[in-house]
Parts: C-alpha cells; structure tokens; sequence
C-alpha cells in the first residue's frame, strides 16, 4: 500500500470534495419547484458519491494496515478509470456552466430589454391612442342638444333617439353606440353591423364613475376574442345628468393580436428574466447530473471492471499466502477464460501436487517418528537393561573405539577414569586389564564370529575370575552396525564353589576310603600294645611305636572328620537366639582360661542364627587365638556389637600376629600355619559365615588380631527352621 | 495516535460546519409574516400581513405576471401530548391579473369569484399580502380558557400556467406562521 503513496487519500478528498459541492448546491429559501427537486436530486447524488467514496477511501487506508490480496492493483485501477473520467467531467461541467452563463447573458441582453419594453410601449400607445380618440370623439356628445331635447322629452321619442344614434355612428365610425337613463336603462342602441343585442350587458364600475365624475371615461374590453374600447359619456343638461352615451369601437384584430403577443412575450421575458438564476441552476445541475450519473456509473463500472480483473490476481495472492503460511489446501475456483485463468490452473495444478507431496512427507516423517520412538523405546530398555545387568557389557566399534561401556562393568573390573566413550580400547587396556586387550585382539583376528575365554584379572587385593565372552557385530566395514560387543561376568564365586565341590568329593571319598582301615589299624596297634607290650625286649620302643601309630591314626580321624564336615556342612537352622546365652556359654566354656575375656553385656540383641554353628565359628577363633597367644599368656577377648541391621561378634589378641605371606590364604582350605592344623577351620567357618549370609573378616592381623564374625538379625532370605 | 486524534478532530469540524450551513442558514433566510388573532363575541378574525416581500411582488406585477396568493388559515385545539386537533380550516385564494397594455391590474377573489380592476400597483399588493378581519370561525365553536392555535400558511404563485410544467420548474414560495392564543 505503501506505493499508493498520497494517492490512498484521493477519495477521501474527492469525498470532502463532494461534501463542499453539496453544501455549495443546498438550496435557499427562495428556490423551490422543478429546481428545486433537481437541485436536491444532485445532492442526493453528491452525498451517496461522497459517502462511497468516504468509505472507500476508508476502506483504503484500513487496508493499509492489513493488506488484502489485489486491493492495491484494484484501488489502482479505479481511482485511473474514475480519475480519467472525473476530470474531463469537471472540465466539461465547467465549460457547459460558462456556457450557460454566456447564453444568459446573451439572451437577456439589454437590446432585448429595450427592444421589448419600446414595443411594449407601442402597444400602450397604440390602446392609448384608440381610447383618447374615443373620448375624444364623445366630448361633443355630452352636450348634444338633439340627444338631450329626445331625453327630456316625456315620453322618450324613441325613433328620434335611435335617429340621432345612428348619425353619431355614422359620423363618428363607432361599432357601436347605446344610450341609457340615469337608472341604467338602456334606452336606445345602434351598432355597425348586425342587430343589436336584445339585452344590453350591466354598466361597470366605470359607467358609474363617468356619472359621478361629469366626465368622459373609457376602458377595454374582451369578449369573444376581440377587444373593444368602451367609453361612457355623461348626458349633461340643466337639470344634471340625464343619461350616459356608451360607445364601442373595436379594436383591430390584427392590432390587437399583436398588441397581445408583445405584451405575452414581454410578460415571458421577464419572467425568465427574474428566473434568470433559476434557469442557469436548472442547466447546471441537469449538467451535473448528467455527469453525477456518468461518474456514479463510470465508477460502478470501474469497480466491476476492476474487481474482475483482480480478483483472480487477489485470490492468487491470498492462495500463495496462505501456502507460504503452510496452509496447501488451497484451491481458487474462479478461473476466466484468459492468461489470469491459465495462471489460476497452473496454480492449481501446482498446489495440488505440493499437497500430495507434502503428504507423502507427512506420512513418512510419521513412519519415521514411530520407528524413532520405537528405537528410543528400545533403547530405553536396552540402557535399563545395560544399568540393571550384573553383567559387563563393552561394545566396541569396528576400529576399536569404545561405543558403549556400561557402570557394571565399570564397577566389576573398577575400571580407570579414562574407559569412555570414544576413546580407543587397545590404548586402554595395559597392566592388570592387558588380559581385555589380548581378547580383543584374539576377538578381532578370528575367523569365528564368537570367543569365549575365561582371565584372571586382579581388582584391588581380588582376583577374580572373569569369564568373557565376544561377539562381531554385523559386518565389517558396514555402515549401519559393525563392531564388537565383549560381556563380561564374575565367575569367581561359581569357581570357587566348583572347586569346594570338587574338594568336598574328594575329601567325602578319601574319608570314606581312609576312615574304614583306620579303625582296625587303631585297634589292632592297641591290642597289640595291650598283648605284646610286656613281652617285648624292648618295650619302651614298642611303645613309642605303637603310641605313634595310635596317636597317627587318632590324627588321621580328626583329620577325616574335620573332611567330612567340610564336605557335608549342614544347612544352618535359623533360630532366633539371645547373643548374651551364646557369649555366657562361651565365657562358661572358657572359663578356666584366665586371659579369656568376654564381655556380656546387660542388654543384648536377638539374631536369627543356628547357635551351634555360631558357637563352633567362635570356639574356631577363640582356640586359634589361645593358640597365638600360648607363649606369652597374652589375653583374649570377646565381645558382640551391633551395627545397623548385622550383629558382630569380635575376636581379638595380642599374640604375634599372622605373618604378611599367610595372610592371602587365611581363610583357604587346607592352609595351616600350625604342624598339626588341618587347614580347615577357618575356611568351615568363613563357610558357615557365609551359610547365614554373614561373613567372617580379619579387621587387624597383628596386635591386635581382630576377627569379625557378622550375622544378620533377621538371618537374610534363609528359610527358619 | 496523534494522526487518529486529527482525523477525528477533522470529521467533527466538518459535522459542525455542515450543520450550521444546512440548518441555521436555511433558518435565518425565511421570510415571515406578521399574524394576528382578533377576536370578537361572535367571530374569530384573523389579521395577517406578508410585509417584507411586497418589492419582488410589485416588480413582478409591474412586468405583467399573474400573481396568486393562496392563504390557508387554520385553528387547532392544542395537545399537550398529542398532534393538536384541527378545528377549522378556511383557504383564501387571491389573484391579481396584470394587463401591462392597459397598465391595469384585475383583482380577482377566486374563492369567492369576485373581481374588479385597479390602476394602482399598490392596491394590488394590499389585495394580495393583506388580510384584514378576515374571519375565520365562529366562537362559539372554540372553549373558553382553552390553549389554540391559529396557524397561516401562505403559497405565492406566479405565472398564469399554475400547476403547469414551467410554473413548476421555478416553483413557488411557502410561508407558515403559527400564534397560540386562549380565548377569554
């Protein structure tokens, strides 16, 4: 709208314009008839223009603010079209104004004024002159003696009057001549042609004042088309006024149409004379309703002309809007038959091949956001899953890159800050997780698609026994998926149970095939002893040996036993059991050791427990620390704490300690510090530790040594007995 | 904002300007006629004089156009809250005739068809612009105390060809009085 530029302003002006016109036109007081109405017509006219144009220019300047599609082209064309028509309008009103002006003037110019007033004056002259002539022809008569002498006779001598009548008429070339009394009376007449009427008319006004004045007066009279001047003339005698003499003398007819027609001209002169502005305004404003109704119709025209035209630019317009807004349903339905209607097709056309388009995007951007959130779904679960698992997971892209690492593995191998994403695993795997990279490498150079291996790799003080597994992952080279996923899983608790299974067997099998001879050889030594011991030569020999073989028999029982209870642990039965009972029978137990402490305290706590196993874990630790401590009598003690929701029992003393090479194999089967030790107590212990999912920890190895037996209170998920 | 402001300040001084031109103006213009209501115990009279127009008629005689004066005289009961009631109405229709040939004047009372000639202007003009005791009801028709309302309205007619086509393009001039009045 901005290129109308003053232009949107135009009918708002021409509005005002008109307004002023208007005004200029109402009409005054004086005015009124056919002007009057025309007058009004044209304001009528001029107030409708105004207003339409006042509210298209109205229109105009809101469109300013929002812009209608192919308003600016149409408000173009109309204002040109009305704007061509509107001035040679107003130069051809001016002009037919000026000329009307010229016309007037011409027509009533002040030759015809005097021209007409000198014929006027003619025309009186000539009336002036006839009734003069009239009066003065009837002076005589007023005192005419044979006239007078018939009057005053008694009776009237009728024939003498009529006598004297028709000498004045013949004399005098009147048409016609009449006597009355002085009541009104017609007493005799006589006329030029024809019979006299049989009744004369009344005598007027001016009969009477002839009478009254003495004197001679006359007037014209129609009657019939034809005027005549009348003249009355008193009778005078002595006596007064004895009658009155009534002459007519007809007035030409050639005169007096002419005389008539000067004076009608005259009268319509001057009539359009005084109605000389009404004339102009009647001219005017039929002009300006001519041009009024040329311009409203030129308008009109202009308007349709211009509507057409652009209402398929505006409906092309307010359609690409609407599509570059998104909107693509779009389909203008009035199509002419011209290029405009080729443009509308074309347009069409295109919308609807960008509807089905964008269509077919819509559906495969949906497709799309399903299979995404499908794969976030997935995802989702797979990182759920990846969190969640126990298991190590690694995935490694194709050239060796860490793509994916979850926390379990992280935290099974306690792996450094620098495994993560993107970095390069073969960088990564050097000391204790060389054994990763090895697999990798093994992984990648195959020719199967799997590995599994079983390393031992060490996580802090642990050794664990890690068993991984590997896959590829599609092929290589791929662009999608190509890559390595390398699991990894804890086996060292599976191991190491296998291998308590394994040795508990064998020990079950070599009690089983031991413990049978020993019993014989045992007493058979004993009877041997009992039989040959006081025959022998030399008997203290026999009796060393034969108390060696007792004694190693006895040793070999102990030995079976301690197997056989390896072996064949029993299940703990839960019982729920005051820790102050225990501690008191541990303190009765050892009660004649005097360096043996054990604190009992007043209150104590209840834990689910089997007590007999509970007090064989206890005597275990208590005898190996009288055992620590035999040589310098240092004391033992035992007490119970709880911490949480765990009941601990504490061992401790202060004997030498245990040596820094024992202390990995502590809790190992068959590793004993002492000559005669089986092996097997601490690791039965930890077993029945772990048998309650409890657990049995060294705290302190030397000075003191401090051995924590930790129970549950509410003995885990064990099933109570 | 400011331009709004102007806009409208604009429309409103051309409201006002248009309305003082078309209906003050107008007003000011109007000829009048002076009225006056006269009474007696018999009949209601009616004076009226049409004073200031008299020069435009006189010319108008003088160049021989037939001048017609149609007085309409009416008295109605007034209402307060209603249109008045019309209680008589009497139409006066007045003629003068000029013959410019014999500078004469026919005086012509249509209503009653009485005419006569004048050779003086000015007794044309009083026969046309004056009405003198003219009555125009009987008392005994109107209430004593009662408000009224005698109203003249006077139409000036020139030309012979009244009601014709011509006559009507220049149109005649209207004049209407009004004067409340309560009889004794």
């Amino acid at each position: 709208m901005n290129d109308l530029g003053v232009m949107r302003f135009l009918p708002i002006v021409i509005s005002i314009g008109m307004l002023v016109v208007a005004v200029a036109l109402w009409p005054s007081t004086a005015t009124s008839g056919d002007v009057s109405m025309v007058v009004w017509l044209n304001i009528t006219l001029l107030l409708t223009l105004s207003a339409m144009s006042m509210r298209y220019g109205v229109r105009l300047l809101r469109e300013r603010q929002e812009r209608r599609p192919g308003s600016r082209l149409r408000a173009k064309l109309v204002m040109g079209l009305v704007g061509m028509l509107l001035v040679p309008a107003i130069i051809l009103q001016f002009t037919a104004s000026q000329m009307v002006d010229r016309g007037l003037d011409v027509w009533f110019d002040v030759r015809v004024d005097t021209l007409l007033d000198r014929t006027l004056n003619l025309a009186r002259d000539f009336y002036a002159r006839v009734e003069t002539d009239l009066k003065q022809g009837m002076l005589p008569y007023m005192d005419d003696s044979a006239l007078l002498e018939v009057l005053l006779q008694k009776p009237i001598d009728y024939n003498t009057l009529t006598s004297r009548l028709a000498d004045i008429l013949s004399v005098e070339g009147w048409q016609r001549l009449q006597v009355f009394d002085v009541n009104e009376r017609l007493l005799a007449g006589v006329q030029a042609n024809g019979l006299s009427d049989l009744e004369a008319a009344p005598l007027g006004e001016n009969a009477k004042l002839a009478v009254t004045l003495g004197r001679v007066v006359t007037e014209l009279q129609s009657d019939q088309g034809r005027e005549v001047a009348v003249g009355y003339a008193p009778l005078r005698s002595n006596q007064g006024v004895v009658g009155l003499l009534r002459a007519e003398i007809r007035l030409p007819t050639g005169a007096v149409q002419n005389a008539r027609a000067v004076e009608s001209d005259y009268k319509k002169y001057r009539e359009l004379e005084r109605n000389r502005q009404a004339i102009r305004a009647l001219f005017t404003n039929t002009m300006l309703i001519v041009t009024l109704l040329v311009v409203m119709v030129a308008g009109w025209v202009a308007l349709i002309f211009a509507r057409r035209l652009t209402a398929p630019i505006g409906g092309l317009a307010e359609a690409l809007r609407r599509v570059t807004e998104g909107d693509l349903d779009v389909t203008i339905k009035e199509a002419p038959r011209d290029e405009l209607g080729s443009l509308v097709r074309s347009f069409n056309r295109m919308a609807f091949r960008l509807r089905e388009n964008v269509q077919a995007l819509q559906q495969t951007q949906r497709d799309l956001t399903e299979a995404l959130d499908s794969n976030r779904h997935r995802r989702q679960i797979l990182e759920t899953l990846l969190a969640n698992l126990q298991t190590g997971v690694l995935l490694v892209d194709a050239d060796a890159y860490i793509r994916l690492l979850n926390e379990s593995l992280r935290e099974l191998l306690a792996l450094p800050s620098g495994w993560m994403v993107g970095r390069d695993l073969t960088s990564l795997c050097s000391g204790r997780l060389h054994a990763i990279g090895g697999f990798f490498e093994e992984l990648c150079y195959q020719d199967q698609d799997h590995l599994q291996r079983e390393l031992d790799i060490t996580v802090g003080k642990q050794h664990l026994h890690i068993l991984v597994r590997g896959a590829r992952l599609g092929t290589a080279g791929a662009a999608d998926i190509s890559g390595y996923l390398i699991v990894f899983d804890d086996v060292s608790s599976l191991a190491e149970a296998q291998r308590h299974r394994a040795w508990a067997e064998v020990a079950r099998r070599l009690a089983h095939e031991i413990k049978n001879p020993l019993t014989p050889i045992k007493l058979a030594t004993e009877r041997l002893q009992r039989r040959f011991g006081a025959k022998v030569d030399d008997g203290a020999v026999f009796d060393t040996c034969t108390s060696t073989i007792i004694g190693q028999v006895e040793r070999l029982q102990r030995l079976i036993g301690d197997f056989s209870m390896l072996a064949r642990l029993p299940k703990p039965r839960l019982k729920e059991e005051d820790v102050r009972d225990i501690l008191h029978e541990m303190r009765d137990l050892y009660l004649s050791y005097d360096r043996v402490r054990v604190a009992v305290p007043d209150t104590g706590p209840t834990c689910m427990c089997d007590a007999d196993q509970v007090r064989q874990v206890l005597i275990n630790l208590l005898d190996n620390a009288l055992a620590a401590t035999a040589g310098d009598y240092a004391p033992v003690e035992l007490y119970v704490g709880q911490v949480e929701d765990a009941v601990e029992f504490h061992v401790l003393d202060e004997g030498e300690g245990i040596p820094e090479s024992s202390r990995e194999h502590l809790f190992e089967a068959y590793f004993s510090t002492k000559p005669e030790g089986s092996g097997l107590g601490l690791a039965i212990a930890r077993r029945i530790a772990e048998e309650h999912e409890g657990e049995l920890l060294a705290l302190s190895y030397a000075h003191p040594t401090h051995f924590c037996l930790r129970l549950p209170l509410q003995g885990g998920n064990m099933e109570m007995s | 904002m400011v331009k709004q402001l102007l806009i409208r300040a604009s429309a409103a001084a051309l409201g006002l300007w248009l309305v003082c031109v078309l209906v003050l103006t107008p007003a000011y213009a109007k000829p009048s006629v002076h009225l006056e209501m006269e009474a007696d115990s018999n009949l209601v009279f009616c004076n009226t004089t049409l004073p200031n127009d008299a020069k435009h008629i006189a010319r108008v005689l003088h160049e021989g156009t037939e001048v017609t004066f149609v007085w309409e005289i009416s008295i109605e009961a007034v209402r307060r809250y209603w249109l008045n009631q019309n209680v008589a109405t009497v139409r006066v229709e007045r003629r003068v005739v000029p013959d410019l040939v014999s500078q004469s004047w026919r005086l012509i009372d249509v209503t009653s068809g009485i005419s006569r000639r004048v050779f003086d202007v000015k007794k044309a003009l009083a026969f046309l612009t004056r009405l003198r005791r003219f009555p125009v009801i009987d008392r005994s028709l109107l209430e004593s105390g009662r408000p009224y309302r005698m109203v003249v309205s006077l139409e000036e007619h020139e030309g012979e060809d009244r009601g014709g086509w011509f006559s009507r393009l220049w149109g005649y001039n209207t004049v209407e009085k009004a004067l409340n009045f309560t009889l004794p």
